[in-house]
């Protein structure tokens, strides 16, 4: 008799324990929150082979475009398909830039810029200009600084085709 | 150890076992799924009022910049602190698609808002955002009130704007002066974004150069220069009837 009820009393706390972890630890747990720290869109794989290969190598990739503020349009468009490598990447703000604005330009992580970011004497676009590359995936990582010091990125990029 | 103690004591230890875990449980929810006033959305920058901001009159507008392209199905919701709707209007996106307005009804009074948001991207995701900002019109006494007059001129000097805060009647044009040999800048909040009030934004503004806008709709501009925020270089306006 004894022994029936310390077993049974046994399999009672077990049984407990079980759904407390269940409860605790279970399905359902870890996603309470995820609506507000998920990131809404794919992440980039800039840095994945994608470079100076062979057209049945090569996979244009999608990029985001994260805008700075004033940011109103560049050349190359983000995700543009070009046939051949533009000479320089332009980019337009609508707001005063200021000095410590750059442009770097990369392909698999190795820069691709050809000399200093030049700001325009009306102070609404910088320029670079680039190395030419076929069958590459460039990304354009760029800072936009404003006339008080305070500096903001913004990225995109485009492809050239083999 | 007899049966009858042997019962009570496994009796006790199961009780002790339940209460633990369901107040450890509780505990747990309490702390990590506690709401707050104070939700960044991915992409989200910065907003118009900020968070927890006060002001002294109702902002004319809510509008909040993000680093990313917005697309439809992005929405703000304004409540008061009794529940009621306080914005109004077509949801707005401009500014490159990264900012997001909505006008507010007229006559808000003084209280506590809370802004929820949802901001939703070109892959057809959504998220949602909220912060508050509260009206408290007693500081409006610091404002100087410069009612009645058509048009009111602002000089740039010192570093400030002169006068700093004032009060202006619907329909007033201000012109801002550039009195000293340092270039300034009026731009409407927020820094460095500038969409609260776009007719508010200049470009750099040299010696002696002007740069006017006229004020229609009643509420409170809050501007900076751009080239000396660190300088405190701010000025308010609030329109008022």
């Amino acid at each position: 008799m004894n022994r029936n009820l310390l077993a049974v009393a046994g399999i009672v706390i077990l049984v407990i324990i079980a759904g407390a972890i269940y409860l605790l630890y279970g399905p359902g747990k870890t996603g309470t929150q995820l609506n507000q720290t998920a990131t809404s869109t794919q992440d980039l794989t800039s840095d994945q082979q994608a470079g100076g290969t062979t057209s049945a190598q090569f996979e244009q990739e999608n990029f985001q475009n994260i805008k700075s503020p004033h940011f109103v349009s560049s050349t190359p468009l983000n995700n543009d398909q070009l046939s051949s490598t533009p000479t320089k990447v332009e980019i337009n703000f609508n707001f005063d830039l200021a000095e410590g604005s750059e442009i770097s330009v990369t392909l698999n992580g190795n820069e691709q810029t050809a000399g200093p970011t030049t700001i325009a004497s009306d102070n609404l676009s910088m320029s670079a200009p680039i190395k030419a590359a076929l069958g590459a995936n460039y990304k354009v990582q760029y800072t936009a600084c404003w006339p008080d010091g305070s500096c903001h990125d913004g990225s995109f990029g485009f492809s050239v085709s083999p | 150890m007899k049966k009858p103690q042997i019962l009570n004591l496994l009796l006790l230890i199961i009780v002790v076992i339940f209460i633990s875990f369901f107040i450890f449980n509780n505990f747990k929810k309490d702390t990590s799924l506690a709401p707050s006033s104070f939700v960044k959305t991915p992409h989200f920058l910065d907003s118009t009022p900020m968070h927890d901001e006060i002001y002294v009159a109702q902002p004319v507008n809510i509008t909040i910049n993000f680093d990313f392209d917005l697309a439809t199905g992005s929405e703000i919701f304004v409540v008061d602190d009794q529940g009621q709707q306080a914005a109004t209007g077509d949801i707005k996106i401009e500014d490159s698609n990264t900012a997001l307005k909505k006008d507010l009804t007229g006559q808000l009074s003084d209280g506590k808002y809370k802004v929820m948001y949802k901001a939703c991207w070109p892959d057809g995701s959504c998220h949602d955002g909220s912060f508050e900002f509260s009206i408290d019109s007693k500081k409006i006494s610091e404002y100087l009130d410069m009612r009645g007059r058509g048009e009111v001129t602002v000089k740039m000097t010192g570093l400030k704007y002169e006068p700093e805060k004032i009060i202006i009647s619907p329909e007033t044009k201000i012109v801002w002066e550039n009195l000293e040999d340092i270039g300034h800048f009026v731009n409407t909040e927020t820094h460095p974004e500038h969409t609260y009030f776009p007719s508010q934004n200049s470009r750099e503004l040299k010696l002696g150069d002007i740069f006017e806008t006229v004020f229609e709709k009643p509420g409170q501009y809050n501007y900076h220069c751009s080239a000396h925020v660190p300088e405190g270089m701010l000025g308010a306006i609030v329109v008022a009837n």
